[in-house]
Formats: C-alpha cells, structure tokens, sequence
C-alpha cells in the first residue's frame, strides 16, 4: 500500500502555508507603515542645527508635539490637551468601573453558588452586555448622560459610557482571576473560623491582586482604543479641558476627525496614531509581564 | 455476548510479525529521566507484557516504538530501537509508513468522532487502498475479525460514538488491524472497559498472536499472566524508570531473580 | 455581633454593586428602545423599505426614510468579510496546530493577538491613506465595499482565527495520537479529523466574526466611501448601520435622531440574536465521552 500525494492535497499544503504568509505581510504592512510615517512626522526638514543638536532634534520635537496645542484644526502643532481629555475620561471611566467591576466579580465568584439564581442572571446579562457594538453605547450614552442626566458633550459623559463598556471585560477578567486562587486556601480560611470580610480581604484579594490588575490594564487598552462611543459622548473640542463636565477630545477621535474631516491632516493624525499605538503596546507588554509574574508565584507556590 | 462460543475467524492477513529491540533506550522529558538504559526484545509471534507500578515510564517506552514520542514537545530518545533490520528513530525514515507497520491501541477508546464505516476507511484510503469493493470487503473482514460484524453491520453509518465502551475499543482494534500491521501495542486496552468485554478482546489478542508481534501494558497481574508469552517488569526510583527483569511469563511471576520483582508479584510493593 | 454585621454590610453592597451592573444592559436597551419609540409611532415600519430615498428630517413627513440600501450595505460588507476571514483564520489554526514549528507558531499567535489589539480607528486611517488609493488606481472612487471587506477581513480575523484555534485544542488529544497511531499524514488529521470534530466551535467562531464585522464602526466610515445607494458592484461605494448613526448623529432632530436610535435598536437585536445561535450552535457537543 503506497501513499500518494493528490492535487488536493497539495494545494491544501500551499494553502495552509498562503494564509498565515498574507496575514503576517498585511499586518507587518500596517505597522510598517504607521511606524514609518508616524515617526516621519517627527523627523527634523531643512534645520540649522548641526552635530550633536541634530540628534536630540527629534526628541525636542517629540515633546513638543505631546505637549503642545493643536494649531489650525490639529493640522499642526500638538496633542496636549488632547493627552489630557484622554488621560481624564479614563479616570472617570476607570473610577466607575472597578468598584461596580470588583463588586460584582467578588459576588459571582466567592459570595455566590454557580447555580444561584440571581448569580446566573446577573452573569446573563454581562455576556449579553458584553456583545453590544460599541456605537450602540455611544446612543445610550448620548441618551442618557448627555441627555437625560443633563451632562451634554463632557469627559463625564464619555468616561460614564466607557466604563459601561469595559464593565463585562472587567468582571471576566476579575473573576477569572479570583477563581485562580486555589479552593483549598478558601477551605482553609473557613476552617479557621474566619469571617467573610477577612476571607475576602485577607486571604483571597491578596493572592488575587496581579490577576486583577491584569485585567484592570486589559480595560484600560480596551476604553484607549474606542472611538464610536466617544463621538457623542465626550465630543470634539480640542482645547485643554478646565473640568470634567467640558467636552474633552480623545486621542482615537482626534485620529478620526483629522484623516476624515481635515484635508492635510494625515501627518499628525499619523503621529498621533503612533502614540497611541505605543501606548497599548507598553500595556500589552506590561500586562504580559504580569501575567508571567504571576503564573511563576503561582507555580512557586506548589 | 457470546462471543467465546464463536469459531474463530482465520485472520486474513500474513505479515512479517516482525521483532523489535531497544537497546540502551534513555527517554527523557526535559531534565526528567523517565525510561533509563532499557534494553528489550520483543520477539515476534509472541505477546510481551510490560508491567510495574504507576509512573514506571511502561506507557513512555511503549508510545518510543512508534515514535508516537515525538508528538511530545521536549521529548528525547536516545539508544537505538529496531523494527527488524529498521532503525527507527533515524530521521530519514518515513514516519508514517512505521506507524502503519507499528498500530496502537489506547487506554481509553478513542474512535474518530464519524460513522463506523469512515473510521475504518479513513486509514486505509490514507494507506492508498482506494477501490470501493476492496474498501468494502476490508470493513467487513476487519470487523468480523474482531467480532463486531453481527453488532453493526446494520448500522455502519451510524456514529461511532454511539457504540458501547467494549464496541468502541474493538473498533479501535479493526482500525488498527486493517493496516495489517506487523506489530500491534495496546496501552491498558482494558482498563475502561467491562469484564466481558476483556474477555473478548484478551480471546483476539491471542488469536492476533499467531501473525503479530504483540506489546502489552498492563495494571492487570492477572491479565499479564492470561495472556503473555514473556513480561517485562519495571520499576521506577528517583533516578527513572528502568528494567528489572525480563522472562517468560510463568517464570517471572513463579520463579522471579529479583526481590523487588518477587515483592511487586505477590503484592508487597507498588 | 461584630463580624456578622460586617459580613452582612459586605454581602448587601456587592449585591447592590452587582445588581447595577447586570441591570445596565438593560438600560441599554430601554434607552434605545425609548428613544426610537417617536419614529415607531409616527413612521410606518413599512416605509423604511417602501420610501424613495434616505433624507431623513426632523419631521416625519418631510423625510423620506428608505433604510434598504443601508441594510444592505451592511449585509454585504460583513458577510464578504465572513466569507474571506473564516478560511484565513481556520487556515491559521491548523497552521499554528499542526504545520508550524513550535516557535514559529507561538510568533504566529502572538502576532494575531497583537493585530486584535490594534484600534478601529488605526485600521481605518490606515485603509484610507494605503489602501483606498491603491484600490482607486484599479477602480475609483477607491472608497468602496471592496475596501471595506478588505479591512473587515483584517479586523475579524483575530476573532476568528482565535476562537477557531481554541475549538481545535479542544478536541480530545486520545484522537489527535489516535491519528498519529494510525500513520495519518497532518493533513489528513488537520482537514479530514479535526476540522470536523470542530465544526460546532469553528461555526461558532464565525458568527462571533460576523458579530464583530456588523458592529464595526469607525474603519467602516473611513473607507466605505457612505454615499447611501445600492451598490452595482464591488467597487461602488455602501452606507452601513453604524456609519449612518456615527455620521448623522451630531446633527439630527426629532424623528431623525430617533430614527438613528431605531438603526441601534436593530443593530442590537440582530447581535444579540446571533450571540444566542452562537451560544447554541456551540452547546451541541459533537464529540466528547462517550
């Protein structure tokens, strides 16, 4: 009995190897191009400096472009105050979020049996959550926040809406985390005699902290990366905010409105694109850090 | 069932029933020595036993001769093991065309989750067999070989995985055979399944005997003593597992060299 | 009783915390639905397929509210990316499972993670600036559907791709040694074995694609071009859902904006209702103990 080759097989083999061969090169494209026109934005033209001044040239104009205001619609100049809405809305997201996310991972994880019935519910309802497409929340925040609760156009209004989007993230990922913890630990806690409270606050939270933080950061890169639930949540404006019931400009909508709306705005929209593709990127290097830390201590702990 | 009253079914095939041999196998997982400096010879037309208790790396130098070993991320190999005058872990050789002359039975069934029919077929047209009548007359024979032609031929299109346990290990079996393998080894084939069950497959096991080298793992004493021409018993310490004797069965479990042997035999360790 | 009071503080307020955050998505869909109950009541359902354009006004008799080449709009860019994405993201898990070397594979992986990181919105400037100029060279406008299933193709592929991954690790590993036993090539173990031992997950992996691709916004705005018509072919340019409410939004009054609310609300039961065939589809087990 020989084994043959077939022509479908073959081609079956090509295709298998095609396919990962197109993804890698789209997306080395893409990267390719954000990194080299990103940094094309920061690359000093016609300079009077020479020598050393040359080099720290860049640097210069790197802070520059982070600290500086925007100048004739973003076309040139800097992201300050952009930095700075941004920076704001994911606090009041942030400071929504991990109480609601933290108290309602802590209740379906230790507070709870699987089979509760309010448990289920209460989890039904976050994967469902979990599903809605991202301008969807834009509505309901627009309906609610800027409308109903009278805070039109604010960082308020846009962070309120991301922290509603990133809740199911948050509670997963905490959950998760909180599960890790070995059972015996919990058994051990309870034969002791231990309260709820010092269960939960002693022994388990400790353990859990780096699992937790790991999903925090996984929140934070999700609300960084939104747009479509900012665009008529948090709005447009691009002056530095004095306050979080002004409209702040996020760094993604910054991106949007100036390939979209401003003809020749594609240099800064480029530069702001790297930063804030820097920027995830350090948060998925940090949470995979972390992630490794904790599994080791984890494994340490056997 | 009743299958010990059937007459045997002649087997249809004549293979090679070719010998293998490790010599000085060594078979590590990373730095874990799991099998060390184990030499064996399974002869052909005979049914080898490998016994000892749990963790004795039986299973690991079982899945080396068939290289099934190298699925194992971080898995080394060294010494030589033949299949006849074959050297197997060189790495010219055609892997698949070894696991075709080398078949293997699981511990637990493990039937391909498709109708009865395409599991056998599936192999077989893989082997290059591709003619329908033949393919057909292949199913049937396999199957009446391992005594489950009157169970399902009246539902060959049916899932596999709606047979019984002792069924879905027979399967497994005529799977195995219809690649007329020279040797066949077998992992704890019994350990999930009833005692009738066992019954029929340790019955086929000694039929297949007369056409194949036979290597069985088992937890089973008793069964090693059924079935085997020769045991070999192992026994693992800190630094690995490695041989302590090899002889013919009733030697080994009446007359064993070794104390440690003796002890593991009449129940004393492990 | 100290402690018990305690305990008892602690259990109410996680309750309470609880009971807010599974309440929200109800909210949601109180909210949207609140919001487009102007245009269900003085709109006919029918005039959004009978009506002659999509000039939406604030008064229910002046617009014209024909959401038909919208819809399709959407249909067509998700399904295109569906039909493009699946087999790139099945061919990528057999290639991560069982052709590639295990380093090369985990780069593989990782680099798929790092793609599904990405932001919508760098997707899209990306598609507007690179591809869309290139696409106008074979067919202007270069803003069209094409470009759009380009993109979504992109950005549903981690999705799928990861989910599809996982389907395959989950099939019992007694049957991927079963294969290698049996002397079946990777081929035949990876297409004739596995794949259908997996269909139940990788289905599911699709659909969670689609998921993803219909409620896709920002990339969509940037390179669909959004004139609302129907389109003649792949190059012509669509209007999708979610660019509808994302472009419209800042200026509509009355039934209009409310008629962007009724866009949301449809938005949201088609996802939520291919979620729930998604949840089906995966709960029937196709392989498993016997």
């Amino acid at each position: 009995m020989a084994r043959f080759k077939t022509r479908t097989d073959r081609v079956l083999d090509i295709c298998v190897w095609t396919a990962p061969a197109l993804v890698s090169g789209l997306f080395l494209w893409l990267v390719g191009d954000l990194a080299v026109r990103g940094c094309g934005a920061f690359w000093p033209g016609e300079s009077e400096a020479s020598g050393f001044f040359r080099l720290t040239e860049p640097l210069e104009l790197v802070i520059k472009f982070l600290t500086g205001a925007p100048e004739r619609a973003g076309r040139s100049g800097g992201i300050g105050p952009i930095l700075v809405s941004t920076g704001l809305i994911l606090m009041v997201c942030m400071s929504m979020a991990i109480p609601f996310g933290l108290g309602t991972a802590l209740l379906l994880s230790e507070f709870v049996a699987p089979q509760n019935r309010f448990g289920r519910i209460v989890r039904r309802s976050l994967d469902v959550l979990a599903g809605v497409p991202s301008i969807v929340f834009g509505l309901f925040g627009n309906a609610v926040f800027s409308q109903f609760l009278g805070l039109r156009f604010s960082i308020l209004s846009g962070g309120l809406t991301l922290a509603c989007m990133v809740l199911p993230l948050l509670i997963r990922s905490t959950e998760e985390a909180l599960n890790a913890v070995c059972p015996t630990q919990r058994h051990a806690a309870t034969a002791l005699g231990f309260s709820r409270w010092a269960t939960v606050f002693q022994i388990i939270l400790p353990q859990a902290t780096p699992g937790v933080v790991v999903g925090l950061v996984l929140g934070i890169g999700r609300a960084l990366a939104e747009t479509a639930a900012l665009i008529f949540t948090s709005g447009y404006v691009d002056r530095m905010p004095r306050s979080v019931f002004d409209s702040g400009r996020s760094l993604s909508i910054h991106i949007y409105d100036l390939s979209m709306n401003v003809a020749g705005g594609n240099q800064n929209a480029y530069a702001s694109a790297l930063v804030l593709i820097t920027v995830l990127a350090l948060i998925n290097a940090a949470t995979n850090w972390l992630a490794t830390r904790f599994l080791q201590r984890e494994a340490g702990n056997f | 069932m009743a299958n010990q009253t059937q007459t045997p079914v002649p087997l249809d095939f004549q293979p090679l029933a070719s010998p293998m041999a490790m010599e000085h196998v060594t078979i590590q997982y990373g730095n874990k020595v799991a099998v060390r400096d184990v030499s064996l010879l399974f002869a052909p037309k005979s049914i080898t036993a490998l016994i000892g208790p749990s963790g004795c790396g039986k299973t690991t130098l079982l899945t080396s001769l068939n290289r099934l070993t190298d699925l194992i991320p971080h898995c080394r190999v060294s010494g030589s093991v033949r299949l006849a005058e074959l050297e197997i872990f060189d790495q010219r050789i055609d892997v698949i065309e070894l696991r075709r002359r080398v078949g293997m039975i699981f511990q637990r069934p493990n039937p391909f989750p498709m109708s009865i029919r395409r599991n056998l077929e599936l192999p077989l047209r893989e082997h290059g067999l591709r003619d329908r009548h033949k393919l057909a007359e292949k199913v049937e024979r396999t199957l009446t070989e391992v005594g489950l032609w009157t169970e399902v031929k009246d539902r060959l299109d049916r899932s596999a995985l709606t047979l019984s346990g002792g069924q879905q290990q027979r399967l497994c079996l005529a799977r195995a055979l219809a690649l007329n393998p020279e040797v066949i080894l077998l992992d704890e084939p019994c350990s999930s399944l009833d005692p009738l069950s066992v019954a029929v497959i340790e019955d086929l096991l000694v039929r297949l005997r007369a056409n194949c080298t036979i290597v069985v793992v088992t937890h089973n004493l008793a069964q090693a003593r059924r079935i085997a021409d020769s045991t070999a018993f192992l026994w693992a310490d800190e630094a690995g597992g490695r041989l302590i004797e090899h002889r013919a069965t009733k030697a080994l479990f009446d007359s064993p060299r070794e104390s440690l042997t003796a002890a593991f035999v009449t129940g004393r360790v492990g | 009783m100290f402690r018990s009071t305690r305990d008892r503080f602690l259990s109410l307020t996680l309750h309470g915390l609880a009971a807010v955050s599974g309440l929200i998505v109800v909210l949601v869909l109180a909210f949207v639905l609140q919001e487009s109950s102007p245009v269900l009541s003085r709109v006919m359902l029918s005039r959004f397929l009978t009506d002659g354009s999509w000039h939406p006004a604030a008064d229910a008799a002046e617009g014209a509210f024909n959401l038909l080449p919208i819809v399709v709009g959407t249909l067509l860019s998700s399904a295109g990316a569906v039909v493009l994405a699946t087999p790139l993201g099945i061919l990528s898990a057999v290639f991560i499972q069982f052709y590639a070397p295990l380093h090369l594979a985990r780069w593989y992986r990782r680099m798929i993670e790092l793609l599904a990181g990405i932001p919508s919105v760098v997707f899209g400037l990306w598609g507007l600036v690179v591809l869309v100029p290139l696409i106008a060279r074979i067919h202007p406008p270069g803003q069209s559907l094409f470009t759009g299933i380009v993109i979504l193709t992109l950005m549903i592929l981690p999705t799928v791709a990861l989910l599809s991954n996982a389907a395959m690790a989950a099939v019992p590993r007694e049957i991927v040694s079963g294969c290698a036993a049996l002397g079946l090539s990777r081929r035949t173990t990876a297409f004739l074995i596995i794949i259908p031992a997996a269909k139940s997950g990788l289905t599911t992996a699709a659909i969670l694609g689609l998921v993803r691709a219909i409620g896709e916004t920002m990339a969509v705005v940037m390179v669909c071009g959004n004139v609302v018509r129907m389109p003649g072919s792949l190059f012509d340019p669509i209007r999708t859902l979610t660019s509808t409410i994302a472009l419209e939004m800042s200026y509509a009054r009355g039934v209009h904006r409310s008629s962007l609310f009724f866009c949301g609300l449809v938005l949201l039961l088609v996802v939520t209702g291919l979620i729930a065939v998604a949840e089906i589809v995966s709960r029937r087990q196709l392989h498993g103990p016997v």
